[in-house]
This record gives structure tokens, sequence and C-alpha cells, in this order.
């Protein structure tokens, strides 16, 4: 009697056990809302537009999103070619800062990518010793650029015109390589490049060459798998411009 | 051998006789190029009203009127021709033309053709330029039923965006990541197309996108967005490989500034043609 006793006061000591397992295990996993998300994010410092390791206007951009959502972000530092991949065959990031549709294709090729709107304007371009009078194509004859980056108004121009570009894997050796005439002109963000020259005291000068092909657009979020936040992110981009315009006058670009 | 030598002896006078006549031809040549020889310029067929295109057989527009004004009183004989954009382009290229008409700054285009000092300038700072034939405002048409309003982000156009080809645009629409269709090669036939097939939409220049809303048959199926899609100068471009100098370049687009304080007067006169005229 008393080990029947026993028995049933276990099985239901067991049953109530099992019941809070599966609560926990439903709340926190399946029925519950992903609440921290991980945004790979270019490693390459471009202070004020993007940094992975100091506040910059995307940076506060997200975060303003994130509050307005509960939600957090994880910034993942990381290569233009370790995103390429952690987007696109890892899916070890639920996001990617920045992109374009017109970067790394030879990546992408079918991948269906999703893209936020623009989250801050930007001019990549070619700067050039003004010394060197160089004020067309057909003078130009080797071109600088960062490892993984993407020459889009020169991809045609590179093969017709038999141009060779340069790689670095880092600013500070694209810089060297300008001013010793390694290259004719460097390709990169055409604001943060002419801060990195100017910080780097160094005696060149130098300036931002629209004679020649340049790309004025948007940095974007993006993403694999999660369109609609994607959506929800670009609501709050519209529903908060006055903010999002007082963030880039803060960090000093203005429209 | 007594007529050999004779023709020996004739071999030193040829070569005089073919000095002079080759001589007198270069001259010739020269005093061509000093009192202005005709200058032909080409322009676009797409119909690209109101400011080149076809009517009633006649070339037309606001910017071959410019450009007619402006060579006549730097003192140009000159002629216009009207050929498809991309072949206008190339006979630029090749020198075959002097000129272009609309030609926007584009670096590839600077290879070949001389634009006014401050063309690179202009775009970069998203003005327009001082000696511009136009600032042309693009707008974008799409389905009524799509509730579409441009607000700046290129990505969003309803695509594929239908333009034709040729155009500086489709380059820089493709950059951004839209998917564009060049098929067509006039922008009416484009708004047709977005009418038959009832998604994407068609980008224009505004003057163009407000005729085509004046015909009642578009007007109840289409929008036209408010904010323009992109706004860029116009030139009149000159070859490098053409006849004038930098003098005389400098010259044509200084009576182009003088005969565009009559801009005004000159499209009035031009948005009189009915568009039943333009031959699509």
């Amino acid at each position: 009697m008393l080990l029947k006793f026993r028995m049933s006061k276990l099985k239901e000591s067991f049953q109530l056990k099992a019941i809070i397992i599966l609560i926990a295990f439903f709340s926190n996993g399946c029925f519950a809302e992903q609440s921290q998300y991980t945004i790979g994010i270019g490693n390459l410092d471009h202070y004020p537009y993007f940094s992975a390791n100091r506040n910059s206007i995307a940076r506060d951009v997200f975060d303003g999103f994130a509050d307005s959502k509960g939600i957090s972000f994880e910034y993942r530092p990381m290569t233009i070619s370790q995103l390429h991949r952690a987007l696109l065959v890892n899916d070890s990031v639920d996001f990617r800062f920045p992109d374009h549709p017109s970067w790394g294709l030879d990546y992408k090729q079918q991948q269906k990518i999703h893209y936020s709107r623009g989250v801050v304007e930007y001019v990549d371009g070619i700067i050039t010793k003004s010394e060197r009078n160089i004020n067309s194509i057909g003078k130009v004859r080797v071109i600088g650029a960062v490892q993984g980056m993407t020459l889009v108004p020169y991809l045609e121009v590179i093969e017709e015109n038999g141009i060779n570009v340069l790689r670095t894997t880092n600013f500070r050796r694209l810089i060297t390589a300008l001013i010793n005439d390694k290259v004719d002109g460097v390709y990169s963000n055409i604001h943060v490049m002419l801060g990195l020259i100017n910080e780097s005291n160094a005696d060149v000068n130098v300036s931002f060459n629209y004679s020649l092909p340049y790309q004025r657009s948007s940095y974007r979020l993006s993403s694999k798998k999660y369109p609609d936040m994607l959506k929800e992110f670009d609501h709050y981009l519209k529903a908060n411009s006055i903010r999002i315009e007082a963030i880039k006058r803060n960090y000093g670009i203005t429209p | 051998m007594r007529l050999l030598k004779d023709t020996r002896m004739l071999r030193p006078y040829v070569i005089i006789i073919m000095f002079f006549l080759l001589t007198s031809l270069l001259s010739v040549q020269t005093w061509a190029q000093d009192s202005k020889g005709d200058v032909t310029i080409c322009t676009e067929d797409s119909q690209w009203y109101p400011y080149t295109f076809q009517a009633k057989g006649k070339i037309e527009g606001s910017l071959v009127e410019l450009t007619h004004r402006a060579l006549a009183n730097a003192g140009f004989a000159h002629r216009i021709v009207m050929m498809p954009w991309r072949r206008c382009l190339l006979d630029v290229k090749l020198g075959n033309m002097d000129g272009a008409i609309g030609a926007s700054f584009s670096a590839e285009r600077a290879e070949y053709m001389h634009y006014p000092s401050d063309a690179a300038a202009a775009k970069f700072e998203n003005r327009a330029a001082k000696w511009r034939l136009e600032y042309v405002e693009y707008v974008a048409l799409s389905m009524k039923a799509e509730k579409f309003d441009y607000d700046g982000d290129l990505l969003a156009l309803p695509q594929p965006v239908y333009l034709p080809q040729g155009f500086s645009l489709v380059e820089e629409l493709i950059e951004e990541g839209v998917v564009v269709d060049t098929r067509n090669r006039r922008d009416l036939e484009n708004v047709d197309r977005l009418l038959m097939r009832k998604n994407g939409s068609v980008v224009l220049v505004r003057p163009l996108a407000n005729y085509a809303m004046g015909r009642e048959t578009y007007a109840n199926e289409l929008s036209i967005s408010d904010h323009p899609v992109v706004s860029k100068s116009v030139f009149l471009g000159f070859s490098k490989k053409g006849q004038l100098t930098a003098d005389q370049r400098e010259s044509v687009w200084m009576q182009l500034e003088l005969a565009s304080e009559n801009k005004n007067e000159i499209l009035t006169e031009i948005l009189k043609l009915s568009p039943d005229d333009m031959k699509n």
C-alpha cells in the first residue's frame, strides 16, 4: 500500500517536472521571438560611416532601431570575403553591413539577398595626387583598392583599357602606395580616404578626382533570412528620418 | 631605250607637279577651317519630346533650336542630323560628327567629347552647369494600382525599369542593382510596354511624362512620381576629333548661354506643336 502511494507520488512529481521542462523549452526556444541578432560588419574602419570598434552613424541607427523593437544586435567585425561567406555560405550572421546589390556579384550569383533602404549615402571614387594631373581614364594604368572591394564603375573599363588593380589589406598600405606612385590613384570612400590621408600627416597633396568615374550610392543592410525585419527597418528609417539626419550631422556628414 | 630615258627625265617634273597639287589641296583645307566650314551635329531619334524630336518630317525641339541659334550666332554654317543615340555617340567618337545634342556628362564620354569646363563638377555637386543646353528632370511612370511614389530609393522603383538603350541613366541604374529593360528605343514605346505588361516603371523626362499623362488611356491607368528620380545637365558636346578649336567651342557655348535667355519662349513655341504631330 505504502509502495503504491510512493509510486503515484513519484509519477505525479515526474509529470510536473516534465510539464515544467516543456513550458521552459517552448517559452525560450520555439514560441518566443528571437531577441538577439548578429550583424557582420566590415572590419576596415570607415569612420564615421561604420566602424567595428567605435560609435558610428550606422551603429547609432541600428541601436536606435533595436531599442524601438526591444531587440539587440551583436556586431561581428569581418573582412569583406569573410562577410560574403558568413552571409551566403555559413549563415553565421543574420545581417551584413555594409552591403550593396552591385557588390560581390561573383559570390552572390543566384542567391536571393534582401536589402534595406540606404542607411547612409557615400561616394566611392578615385583619389589622385594633385601633381599627377590625371584628368581622364586614358591616363590611369594602376588603381589601388583594398582586398574585396568591388570597383563598380570600373568593372568594364578595367578590362577594356587593360588597367591593373593593386590590392592591399588595409588603408595604410593603400596610402603608402599612392604616396610612392605605385598606383595612379586609390579607389575608396572619398570622405574616409581623404580623412585618413589628412590624419597621416603625409606630405602630399591629394584630391578626389571627379573627372574619373565614381559611384554615388548608399550603404544598405542585407539579409538572407530576415526580409520582414528589413521591411520593419525600412519603416523605421522613414518614420525617423529627422532623427537619422541629425545623427549624420552629428558625425559631420551633411546631405 | 630612248623612251625609257624620257620617262626617267619626266620623273622629277611629275614629283614637282604632285607637290604643288598636294600643297594647294592642303591650303584649301586650311582655308576651310579658317572660314568655319559646315559643322555637323547629331541628335537622337527617340522622340525626346520636347527637347529633340521629329514632327511633320522636320527635326524640332528646344535643344535643337538653341543649338541652331548658338551655332549661327557664332558664325558657323551647320546641319543637324537625327540618328539612333548610340550611333550618334559613336560618330562623335570617330570624328564623323562634330558634336552631339543632349549629352549628359560621363567620364567615359569625356574621353572622346569636349564638355564645358564645369560639366564634371556640376554633376558631382548635383547642380545645373553654366553652359548647359538644359537641366533635365527624369520622373517615374508606374501603374496606378501599384500606388508607388518615388522617395529617393532607386531600388524601390517598380522593376524592370524601361529605358531606351544608350542613355547614361541605364548604366547608373544597373550600378545600383536595378533591373533595366532596354528592348525599346523610344520612351513612348516603353509606356505602351508598361501598360501591356502591367509591371515595372518607365523613367523618362518630365515633359514627356506629362504629355503621356495627357492621353486619356494613359491617365486612367498610370501615375507619375512627383519627386524626380534624377536631374542632370545635358550639353552640346563636341568631338575631340572634330574641326572646332577650343576658342570656337567656347564661343558656341557662350552663344548658347545668350540664346538660353529666351529658352521659355522657345519652349512655349515648341509645345504648341501638337503631340500628335510627333512621329512615334
